[in-house]
């Protein structure tokens, strides 16, 4: 199976119910966007996903192709091939770029296998042009002291350079000047491809100009709640959410 | 023959039967070490200066005989340079004492350990000797390399950097575990003079065994317009007491202090430090970081003096620990004593752990939790490295911590 496939998924914190039965499949190839109101659920669906050791599931599945990603650790979920960029990422002063990304590439060989430093370089430079990144920036802390701006690129930096089977980016737009936007945007089109999958978690549908999805997905109380095309983002922006949340509760 | 004992007059009269060549002074140096040491009262209930320590795990009856002294102490890399001189105490001591004649003038720092200094004032045999003439400068470090002596047998090095006006070197300090029978002990006492704007960079790398003993005693004293620059990577030993004493004595000193210490097993960490502004527009910086792993337990307790004719002081003075896992400790007592009025100081100490939203932030990146932990740890320690002057000497220690965390 070539897709990320989340069946009927549902999580708690604290005993507190965030995730509520929610379903959702991504092939490879395709774009998806996320949007719905603050609190619904929508990081806390990225973190399930990427084993963040503070939620319980409680009941559902999540496959990573053919592999079930609940109950593993964070690290072997990385490793299977999903990327989450984070809303808030972490600084962590003294642990430089370069380094980090290397762990990151080093925990994915194979015993005996090693990573040359030249090509290793040269690879990571040619990303940040990409992205417009002062090559300083590789010996910088990570995150340490970056603007919002500044943290943004460095996620998607970090998704180039470990070229993963599915994304997911959690507000990567927000904090970012259109100039970065359309950078960032250019950065993550250039990774869209028949073998990879994307799941872009947004609030404006000004990204969505940028990176097209193929399908939008309303996300409300821990659930989709509606699902289109490029045109419902439209909508949204246009009418707010609560139509969709009356609707539902119609149903 | 009784078995060896510091608590035996014997002892020393032995040993200065055998060294009966000497000069007479420093004879005399040795004997009035000796006997201030034997007056030292045996028990002292509650002293300050060893708050929070086991000072048991520095016992002196576990010692049983002298090191070799030709073989605890090695110099690596000699200087080349006209107007350095970088040689060994044993070495000079018979054609040129007047070199060394500035070692009994100037006192350890008086931390706490006054038993370790006084038995090295009497029983060093060796010891570096650093002098640099006024103005001389070399571009690459000499380099000492202090060995870890097989088990039961205590080293004594007393070693002394005397740099003329505008002099500038820098040194490593090499401290290594003995390679077939660990389990060592090594007393080190350094005595550092800066003349007017002299310059120090020294760097030291502790990587001693896990069942030997060190006692480090450091009074470092800079003159006007002097700088001192001095970061010390403790990798090793069983247990390691650091005493170290920064005087600012010259107007315009400037005293720059960091320390790395990565504790594993039930390794000890004892570290005591004073800044002591004697003159105005002086500045001082010292920063100690410390993991503690396993049982590891780190103490840090330091003092920033401020005298009263010191006006227009910067110092600073910070311990920050990290615990890896949940059986480490770490216990802090920072300290100011500020007589002038003109002060910018400030003192901080803080203990924490592994945030787990960092851990798992690495470990989405494929990270495993070990190695994630390992990563944050490193960049923990990176801050005081960062103050190493010498580019190259930087570099060397940083590879060296990030290859102690591997193993
Ligand atoms: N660690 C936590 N402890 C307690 N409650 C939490 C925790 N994490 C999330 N929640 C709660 O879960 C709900 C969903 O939060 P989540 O961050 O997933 O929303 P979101 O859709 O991403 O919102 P936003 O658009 O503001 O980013 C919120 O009510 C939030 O307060
Ligand atoms: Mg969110």
């Amino acid at each position: 199976m070539n897709s990320l496939k989340i069946d009927n998924l549902q999580a708690s914190i604290d005993d507190k119910s965030i995730l509520r039965g929610l379903s959702l499949e991504i092939p490879k190839g395709e774009v998806h966007a996320i949007m719905g109101p603050n609190g619904s659920g929508k990081s806390t669906l990225a973190k399930v996903l990427s084993g963040h050791p503070d939620y319980e599931v409680t009941g559902g599945t999540a496959t990573l192709d053919d592999d079930s990603l609940l109950g593993l650790e964070p690290d072997e979920i990385s490793r299977l091939g999903l990327f989450l960029a984070f809303q808030y990422p972490m600084e962590v002063p003294g642990v430089s770029i370069a380094n980090f990304i290397r762990a990151a590439l080093n925990a994915r060989l194979k015993e005996g296998e090693k990573i040359k430093a030249v090509e290793y370089y040269k690879d990571l430079y040619a990303h940040m042009d990409d992205l417009g990144m002062d090559r300083k920036f590789t010996s910088r802390s990570l995150n340490d002291g970056f603007s919002g701006g500044e943290k943004k690129r460095c996620e998607i930096l970090q998704m180039s350079m470990l070229s993963p089977k599915y994304a997911i980016l959690d507000e990567t737009d927000s904090g970012l000047d259109i100039d970065a936007l359309r950078v960032v945007s250019d950065g993550v089109n250039r990774m869209r491809n028949p073998e990879r999958g994307i799941l872009v978690i947004t609030h404006y549908q000004r990204l969505l100009d940028y990176i097209v999805p193929d399908y939008v997905h309303v996300m409300s109380e821990g659930k989709i709640v509606r699902t289109g095309g490029k045109e419902l983002a439209l909508e949204l922006e246009d009418r707010g959410y609560d139509w969709i949340k009356q609707e539902a509760v119609a149903s | 023959m009784p078995p060896f004992s510091f608590d035996q007059p014997q002892t020393f009269e032995l040993f200065a039967e055998g060294r009966s060549w000497e000069p007479g002074w420093l004879a005399d140096y040795r004997k009035e070490c000796w006997e201030q040491f034997s007056n030292l009262p045996k028990r002292v209930l509650k002293d300050e200066r060893w708050r929070f320590s086991p000072r048991a795990r520095f016992g002196l009856t576990k010692i049983d005989g002298l090191a070799n002294a030709k073989e605890s102490l090695l110099i690596e890399s000699a200087s080349t340079v006209d107007g350095i001189s970088f040689d060994l105490l044993d070495r000079l001591i018979l054609d040129q004492a007047h070199s060394i004649s500035l070692l009994p003038k100037i006192s350890g720092p008086n931390l706490g350990a006054d038993d370790y200094s006084l038995l090295t004032g009497a029983f060093a045999e060796t010891g570096f000797i650093l002098r640099a003439q006024a103005s001389a400068r070399s571009d690459d470090p000499v380099i000492i390399e202090h060995r870890e002596p097989e088990a039961g047998k205590i080293a004594f090095h007393h070693n002394l950097i005397e740099l003329e006006a505008h002099a500038e070197v820098t040194l490593i300090e090499k401290f290594t575990a003995h390679p077939r029978n660990p389990g060592g002990h090594i007393s080190n006492l350094l005595k550092v003079r800066l003349g007017e704007g002299a310059r120090l960079n020294r760097v030291v790398l502790q990587e001693c065994s896990q069942s030997s003993s060190l006692v480090q005693m450091e009074n470092f004293i800079v003159g006007k317009n002097a700088n001192l620059n001095t970061v010390s990577l403790h990798l090793g030993s069983g247990q390691s007491r650091i005493e170290s004493k920064g005087v600012l004595q010259g107007e315009g000193a400037n005293f720059d202090y960091g320390s790395v210490y990565l504790g594993r097993n039930d390794q000890l960490f004892d570290q005591r430090t004073i800044q002591v502004h004697e003159a105005p527009h002086c500045t001082s910086n010292l920063l100690c970081k410390n993991v503690l792993c396993n049982q590891s337990k780190s103490i840090f307790s330091g003092l920033i003096k401020v005298e009263e004719k010191a006006q227009h002081t910067d110092a600073y003075q910070t311990n920050r620990n990290l615990l890896l896992g949940s059986e480490g400790k770490a216990d802090s007592l920072p300290g100011l004593e500020i007589l002038a009025n003109e002060v910018k100081c400030s003192h901080g100490a803080t203990t924490s752990r592994i945030d787990p939203q960092d851990l798992f932030y690495l470990q989405s990146r494929g990270i495993t939790s070990e190695k994630s932990e390992k990563l944050i740890a490193l960049g923990f320690l990176n801050e005081p490295l960062m103050g190493i002057n010498d580019k190259n000497s930087r570099e060397w220690a940083m590879q060296c911590l990030e290859s102690s965390f591997a193993s």
